[in-house]
């Protein structure tokens, strides 16, 4: 598994002395940024509806003044269109040229208590109006920024406490009263930015816990990208290299087979030479000539299986090897072989017998190849048993759904252990290098058993059984073709 | 991916526009302080007479005092005045007789709805209050009062207790020091002050006929009624 490292900026220490990711920090900054900015949007609407609405109240409460039969247009009225224009207009004008700037929060926090002023002196100072500042301080929390609850605050205590210094009777309805009652005014006011003060630090660090998770979440989406991308890049230089080898594979093979049958015209010339030498030397009674004849001969043959050998490798790797599908009967073609390899088992002293399990029938596959493996079998027991004996037993089965045929050769030969039976059937490796000096061979024999089998949609294994020796099996499907067109939709 | 954080448009520097919002608060604070001094500034005080007038229409009755009102039927701030009344009179119910006399200037003689208006009909709504209407000005210059809202307090002896305003500034309805004056003299027969300033409209204006001239000197002014 791949670890990928990821290189994250050094975390940031926040206000409140809090360590934060300096991408968390970034996207809280950009949340904080799109609430100032929406809730200056909503002042502004509210700043005009306010102004509107003080004009049409002034208009309606008070649009005149008298003097006994003379009227003139009201203060308030002037007061509402003027007065509310000025107050209005400039954080308006800030909300739409510097949104989301703190002086344009804490302008529109000013401004909403001065029209809080002003609208409890349009209204002849109701007790209802007065509800417009605290509900004003409490849309102010809407900015999730406490501080600007402080211009309000401040706005609202300074005119209680300059009105009770100059009017106190149009705040407390006393004429003289105490300088410190704004206080009282003001407590309550503090009362309420109390709790205004808690949602706005609560909801900051809801925002800050949310910006940590995008954050977090981002990362991961950056680090899975990441690695998508490698594996994406490993898996694509894997094919390559793959394609490569393969392409190497199938040069070597070509190269191979063509050398394989370059080396073999000659070789049979060299054998079949050899044999007419000797049967020459033998009537001429030319003793010594005939024994190093023979020797000439018989290398010669191991030279030809092993090129054979090579050559048959070499086409199967190279995909040029084909099966010749026919159909021939099971018990005869294993009769045939004996025949033929009767003289191979007896070299080491050791007896073959055959056992039939049932009525084998006919078989539908290449009967070339069946009979190579059944031969290479039977010849690495033969070459491995010494004073033994080998048993062929060959029975109907049913392997994974697929009737079959099963070729089971048993001897009482040197065995073989778990290692050597992991390497058993690769081309040119034999059990270990010692048993090659040994017993001689290509290391060809099995690998090509393998090969075969697969190619015919069969499968060869080893065991050891507990009384020594050793027990190849090899199952082959009874029709081949058919046993290949089950496969496919599997595949 | 994060964008960068935004910053706000920077269209003039900031040093600009706090400059520009200084400028503003203090133009609005003082606007607003303008308007404050408006809403505070008293009317003409009444010179009211120490003694029952001899020539009014009104009754002075004989075992409680006589609480009369003056005003103008048509001035928006005398609505805050009346609610105070009103408020007076429900903490101190059935204690004085009540008058509330809505002016009718001379040059208003002929406007038939001069005075039906919703001021006249809130007087009329109040328990115990008696509304007489004032054909060009007469009771207001007997009484020499000269703002709406003017309220005038007599015991039930003739003598004057009271005189001044019921509301704290112009059409400002709440606690103010007129309504607990008349509150204590109603139910305590004493308070600390027998004046208070009167905020509302002028009862006569410069194209009507003064009030005061033919009275003025029929009566002995009182003098520290304002401020």
């Amino acid at each position: 598994m791949q670890i990928t490292r990821v290189d994250r900026p050094a975390a940031v220490v926040t206000a409140r002395g809090a360590s934060i990711d300096p991408t968390a920090e970034a996207i809280y900054r950009q949340h904080l940024d799109v609430i100032y900015r929406r809730v200056d949007r909503l002042f502004a609407h509210l700043m005009m509806l306010q102004w509107i609405a003080a004009i049409a109240f002034a208009l309606w409460v008070s649009p005149l003044a008298w003097e006994g039969t003379t009227s003139r247009t009201h203060v308030h009225v002037w007061a509402a269109v003027v007065l509310g224009g000025a107050i209005s207009i400039f954080p308006v004008l800030l909300a739409l040229v510097r949104p989301g700037a703190p002086l344009t929060r804490y302008t529109i926090a000013t401004a909403q208590m001065l029209m809080s002023a002003l609208l409890i002196h349009l209204t002849g100072g109701r007790i209802e109006t007065h509800f417009h500042v605290f509900g004003s301080l409490a849309f102010l929390a809407f900015y999730r920024d406490w501080r600007v609850l402080l211009p309000a605050t401040v706005i609202v205590a300074a005119d209680h406490a300059l009105r009770g210094l100059f009017w106190p009777q149009s705040v407390y309805g006393l004429l003289t009263v105490s300088s410190w009652r704004w206080l009282e005014h003001s407590a309550w006011v503090l009362f309420e930015d109390v709790f205004l003060v808690m949602a706005c630090v609560r909801g900051t660090d809801e925002l800050r816990q949310i910006a940590e998770r995008t954050a977090t979440l981002e990362e991961a989406h950056r680090v899975q990208t990441r690695q998508t991308m490698e594996q994406t890049e490993l898996v694509a230089r894997l094919r390559l290299s793959q394609e490569q080898v393969e392409a190497a594979t199938r040069a070597k093979s070509e190269f191979v087979a063509n050398m394989s049958h370059e080396l073999r015209t000659p070789l049979n010339a060299i054998t079949l030479y050899s044999e007419l030498l000797q049967e020459n030397a033998q009537v001429d009674g030319r003793d010594e000539d005939v024994a190093d004849l023979a020797k000439i001969r018989v290398s010669s043959k191991h030279l030809l299986g092993l090129i054979n050998g090579l050559l048959d490798l070499s086409k199967i790797e190279a995909g040029k090897m084909d099966l010749a599908v026919d159909d021939f009967d099971v018990r005869h073609t294993v009769e045939e072989l004996i025949g033929s390899i009767d003289a191979l088992v007896r070299q080491n002293n050791n007896t073959l017998s055959v056992e039939y399990d049932g009525v084998l029938g006919t078989m539908r596959a290449d009967v070339t190849k069946t009979r190579q493996i059944l031969f290479n079998l039977l010849s690495n027991a033969a070459k491995f048993t010494t004073d033994g004996s080998i048993v062929l037993r060959v029975g109907r089965r049913t392997v994974d759904g697929v009737p079959s045929i099963e070729f089971a050769v048993t001897d009482t030969g040197i065995g073989l252990t778990d290692d050597q039976k992991a390497r058993l059937f690769r081309p040119f490796v034999q059990a270990d290098t010692s048993i090659a000096r040994k017993y001689g061979g290509t290391g060809l024999g099995l690998a090509l058993v393998s090969r075969f089998c697969e190619m015919m949609g069969g499968s060869v294994s080893v065991e050891t059984p507990a009384a020594g020796g050793a027990r190849f099996v090899a199952r082959l499907p009874v029709d081949v073709e058919a046993a290949a067109a089950l496969a496919v939709p599997a595949a | 991916m994060v964008p960068p954080h935004s910053t706000p448009n920077a269209r003039g520097g900031p040093l600009l526009w706090a400059s520009l919002a200084l400028l503003w608060i203090a133009v609005v604070v003082t606007g607003l302080a303008t308007l404050a001094a408006y809403d505070n500034r008293p009317g003409i005080a009444a010179g009211a007479p120490e003694r029952w007038p001899s020539d009014t229409a009104l009754r002075l009755d004989a075992r409680r005092p006589t609480l009369v009102m003056l005003a103008h039927p048509r001035c928006s701030c005398t609505e805050a005045s009346l609610s105070e009344l009103a408020e007076i009179l429900a903490r101190a119910p059935g204690r004085a007789q009540v008058y509330v006399v809505f002016i009718r200037p001379t040059r208003a003689a002929g406007i038939a709805d001069w005075d039906r208006t919703g001021l006249r009909r809130a007087a009329e709504a109040i328990p115990g209050v008696t509304v007489v209407r004032d054909e060009d000005g007469g009771e207001a210059a007997r009484f020499v009062a000269r703002t709406s809202g003017q309220t005038l307090l007599y015991g039930s002896d003739g003598r004057l207790l009271f005189s001044g305003g019921t509301t704290g500034a112009r059409g400002h309805a709440g606690d103010n020091a007129g309504r607990a004056t008349l509150i204590s003299l109603l139910t305590e027969g004493r308070a600390a002050r027998r004046d208070t300033p009167v905020f509302g409209c002028s009862l006569v204006g410069p194209a009507d006929r003064p009030l005061a001239d033919d009275h003025e000197h029929e009566h002995e002014a009182h003098a520290d009624h304002t401020r």
